[in-house]
């Protein structure tokens, strides 16, 4: 019984404090509010003709990216261009990251292509291409 | 549904012990405006249509979080910042104890400027121990003493037990008579 008469002592005085604030924090607050306030989710009902503003929309979709986990959700039209601006220049990326892969892969398999057929035609020896004279050699031939 | 004139009385009942809250967390004025801030804007945009009653937990919910979050921010950014920011929050103790003895005056109504000094000064005390108070402890102190939760309502803001918010609570209430003790104060 006593912890709860202390509490509400503490109480008393925290509620002093807080309505003692000064007036620059109070104003903020005021501020606070009614950019809070302007941002209010509606009734689903009230939205059906939603008035397209991309300012709008741009600064609830930017500022909510955080609130996921308390399930809000945003106006359909609005969160649906976001991931489409978002997904589209990612699925861009992966798509050609995976063709410039591929087209070095081919390009690689036809030099060694090259060089087995090369060497299964030439009737040199094997050992004579580690040789560093006979490599300058081709490279003198290749240049004429 | 919660009207807009509702949300707004809601939003300025609880704005001031919101921010007080915060400060009491961070120790940083401007970081808990900003803290309010954001979480009356998420309370708005995602909980807007909510039935009024329902309003006070899930702010109470929110606020936390958004409080939780800035400390992970000043992690991320940087550890040492964060202590900094601590040494410095607690550096301003520029109060005298001793001259908080002897005001015990209950009546406010007729206080000279002199008891209304003195009453500051205690609840400037008051403040600065609530704010050394460890995390969960202040928390639930202030959850269930300050916004009239009850223990199972502290329970679900806080996501422990019951057990657990009676354990806070009753700490709290014991580290901060024991501050207050000390500093010479007494309620």
């Amino acid at each position: 019984m006593k912890e709860v008469e202390f509490a509400y002592r503490v109480r008393q005085a925290l509620n002093e404090g807080a309505g003692s604030l000064d007036e620059l924090t109070l104003q903020r607050l005021a501020s606070a509010r009614a950019t809070a306030l302007a941002r209010r989710k509606q009734n689903p009902a009230a939205q059906r003709y939603p008035i397209p503003s991309p300012l709008l929309a741009f600064a609830g979709r930017g500022s909510s990216l955080g609130l996921e986990r308390d399930g809000s959700s945003q106006s359909p039209w609005s969160s649906w261009l976001f991931r489409l601006g978002v997904a589209a220049p990612v699925v861009a990326l992966v798509v050609g990251f995976i063709s410039v892969y591929q087209w070095r892969e081919a390009e690689q398999i036809d030099e060694l292509a090259a060089i087995d057929l090369a060497l299964l035609l030439d009737d040199q020896p094997l050992s004579t291409y580690a040789d560093r004279g006979f490599g300058a050699l081709l490279e003198q031939e290749r240049g004429l | 549904m919660a009207t807009e004139k509702e949300l707004a009385e809601f939003l300025a009942g609880v704005e001031r012990r919101a921010f007080k809250q915060a400060a009491f967390a961070v120790r940083d004025d401007d970081a808990a405006l900003d803290i309010v801030q954001e979480a009356m804007i998420k309370l708005s945009q995602s909980y807007g249509d909510r039935p009024a009653p329902e309003l006070p937990l899930l702010f109470t919910r929110i606020l936390q979080n958004a409080t939780h979050d800035h400390f992970r921010r000043l992690k991320v950014r940087s550890s040492w910042l964060t202590l900094f920011s601590q040494l410095a929050g607690s550096d301003d103790d520029d109060s005298d104890p001793l001259e908080t003895l002897e005001s015990q005056s209950d009546s406010t109504a007729a206080e000279s400027a002199a008891d209304k000094v003195e009453r500051e000064q205690i609840v400037r005390v008051i403040e600065e121990e609530m704010a050394r108070l460890p995390g969960r402890q202040r928390e639930a102190f202030v959850l269930r003493y300050w916004e009239d939760l009850d223990v199972a309502e502290t329970a679900a803001a806080m996501g422990c037990s019951e057990g657990s918010v009676k354990t806070h609570c009753s700490r709290a209430t014991h580290a901060l008579a024991r501050a207050l003790r000390g500093r010479g104060i007494t309620l």
